[in-house]
């Protein structure tokens, strides 16, 4: 189907994006990789779309001691290529390369992922459990949140308005480190029906799994025995109430597997 | 109308067009480029793969505007390309084409994958993940992988030009690790439990209001109008004596939003203090379809409290269906129950309902009832 009518326009300064988000039924894009079914389907009817695609500020990373500033308009395929300095250990352009397929990856981007919050979407669940942020810029300055705060429910986050997410940050992962990551899909490529995610770093005491694609926010567990599998059940029951039986099992199950295939970093 | 210039095919192109007209529909019906093809329109069957910029992208999920400055090539520009050759003649000897639907997306594609992979071995496995993107209904991917094999196995014919790399830069974004560290106020989830109901879903849910029962009961029996106003996003246009509602129910989910129009009957027990919902609708804008029902009871919890037990059963078809996968619809309804019990609780004690904006984490359209309602035999 041909979408709505909408006008659009090429951003060309992070704060008058800011601005123009303040007021009106206007939607940012960057790849539109996941708005654009929503628009051709006629779900989504915005009056205006605004690019910030190419804004040169989105469009880069920063190096630190402690981890790695991503720009949010940075695509998977770049992060899928080793564009960026490797602190993940690979965990990164792994996942990248999950995304649904290459010509979506070449166009869709880590913080425009992020910011529509399709609770299915590879980096909702993967960021979690690496202990991720958001950088949220906004006309009265700007804010970090956790990814796993950020996600509240499905297509729904803490962004306010004339709020915009300008960059991801991704921590620093020590070698000997544990990640492990499964996603149920129907068909390669598909958005998944449940992801499992484990991160462990047993030096600086972080164990973590999170069992995304749930329908709402990711579902997380922290702490030691977090991978052992004996709270997830309840964890499922208490932060995604209403999953039927195969639901619920699927994600187990989907979890399992991620634990059962980690790999140290 | 936007003013765009591009380059196509090598040759540069100035048009006006207008913001919603996706990349492929600009080929085929301004530059008369009809070997990019059109399967889905929505980014899952990767008929219309083109170049952009060297790169294969989704000319359905691409608006033409966004192509401002772009090399966009499509199959009709890779005539003469030497790979393309290469695998054309390679696509005729594995017989890896019937009806060519997907032909030139699968082309566009392979040159991609072997411009990538080229003097790497690539596993039949991994070139068929490579491949998911583009859908064939006829020949089969046997022959289509085989054909890309056979000219990624012979990379000394000619050399391959690798495919064009972006750039990223390093940026100062020091300021960024100095801003506060915010953390989420996580809501907890209401009392509900979903599951499958053959083709649709069951959701059910229960709540405690500090109001006696009688009282409950009677608010809801009496005030349809008032009962249905304390549900965010719900319209009711007419009522008749005998139960028959005309209404719209607006729906927002992020960036969705759906306006499902359509008519129902309401039925009510006074002996079991319970009502029943029953109705079916459309929204317009998308061609969806939903129907379902609601089924209320109300009972006495003792010390002047009552309980409240809803269950909701619906079943969506069309594109509002294909966002719904799975449990995402439960989220949706979860808060459109919490909502509805404040809503509710406020009226019960007399008080104007609140603003649902103020409320309503999910923005879901609020509409007055005040100035709508009317009468069914008033339209006659």
């Amino acid at each position: 189907m041909k979408p709505c009518a909408f006008d659009y326009e090429h951003i060309d300064e992070l704060s008058r994006a800011c601005a123009e988000l303040q007021g009106g039924n206007a939607r940012l894009v960057a790849g539109a990789q996941s708005l654009g079914p929503m628009l051709n389907l006629r779900l989504a009817r915005p009056a205006a779309l605004l690019d910030i695609s190419r804004l040169p500020e989105l469009r880069g990373f920063a190096e630190s001691d402690d981890g790695l500033l991503v720009g949010a308009a940075v695509t998977h395929a770049e992060i899928e290529d080793g564009l960026l300095p490797d602190v993940t250990r690979g965990v990164l352009p792994r996942v990248a390369r999950g995304i649904a397929y290459r010509a979506v990856r070449n166009r869709g981007t880590i913080g425009g992922s992020l910011a529509h919050a399709d609770p299915a979407a590879d980096w909702v669940s993967c960021l979690s459990a690496l202990g991720g942020e958001v950088v949220l810029v906004g006309v009265d300055g700007g804010r970090r949140m956790r990814v796993r705060d950020f996600v509240v429910g499905a297509f729904h986050t803490a962004l306010r308005a004339g709020e915009l997410v300008a960059a991801v940050r991704v921590p620093r992962l020590a070698p000997g480190s544990r990640f492990g990551y499964f996603k149920a899909c129907r068909k390669t490529g598909e958005l998944a029906h449940a992801i499992g995610a484990v991160f462990v770093d047993s030096e600086g005491g972080t164990e973590r799994v999170v069992m995304g694609a749930t329908g709402g926010r990711p579902v997380v567990l922290e702490g030691e025995g977090a991978m052992a599998g004996t709270g997830w059940e309840e964890a499922l029951e208490t932060s995604a109430p209403g999953l039927d039986e195969l639901d619920r099992r699927l994600h187990l199950e989907t979890l399992r597997r991620a634990c059962e295939l980690s790999e140290t970093l | 109308m936007k003013t765009l210039n591009l380059t196509v095919n090598g040759k540069g192109t100035s048009a006006a067009v207008e913001p919603r007209t996706h990349l492929a529909d600009f080929l085929r019906e301004d530059c008369l480029l009809t070997g990019t093809h059109l399967g889905c329109e929505h980014g899952v069957c990767g008929a219309c793969t083109v170049l952009k910029d060297g790169r294969p992208v989704r000319s359905c999920l691409t608006y033409a505007v966004s192509c401002e400055g772009a090399s966009v090539q499509s199959i009709e520009g890779l005539d003469d390309d030497p790979l393309m050759v290469r695998l054309r003649d390679s696509f005729s000897a594995e017989h890896a084409l019937q009806c060519g639907y997907c032909t030139p997306g699968m082309l566009v594609t392979a040159r991609d994958i072997v411009q990538r992979f080229a003097g790497q071995s690539l596993s039949d496995a991994r070139l068929r993940q490579e491949l998911s993107g583009n859908l064939c209904r006829c020949t089969g991917y046997t022959g289509i992988v085989k054909a890309i094999q056979r000219v990624l196995r012979q990379p000394e014919e000619l050399p391959i030009a690798s495919a064009p790399a972006s750039t990223l830069t390093a940026l100062q974004m020091d300021h960024y690790t100095r801003l506060p560290l915010e953390e989420g106020a996580m809501a907890g989830p209401a009392a509900a439990a979903s599951s499958s109901d053959g083709d649709g879903r069951r959701i059910e849910a229960a709540f405690e209001l500090d109001h006696p029962s009688e009282a409950v009961w009677r608010a809801l029996r009496d005030d349809i109008q008032g009962t249905v106003a304390c549900m965010p996003g719900l319209e009711l246009r007419s009522v008749s004596e005998t139960g028959e509602v005309d209404g719209v129910f607006h729906v927002g989910m992020g960036p969705i939003s759906a306006r499902i129009a359509g008519e129902g009957r309401v039925v009510f027990d006074d002996a079991a203090c319970s009502g029943r919902v029953e109705g079916a609708g459309k929204d317009g804008g998308s061609g969806s379809r939903a129907r379902g029902s609601v089924t209320f009871t109300v009972q006495d919890a003792g010390h002047g409290r009552s309980s409240m037990g809803i269950v909701m059963a619906f079943e969506l078809t069309g594109a509002l269906a294909q966002f719904s996968r799975g449990s995402l619809v439960q989220d949706i309804v979860r808060l459109l129950i919490e909502q509805f019990r404040v809503n509710l609780d406020a009226r019960l004690r007399g008080e104007e309902a609140p603003s649902g904006k103020a409320l309503n984490p999910l923005s879901l359209l609020w509409l007055s009832l005040r100035s709508r309602f009317r009468s069914w035999f008033g339209k006659g």
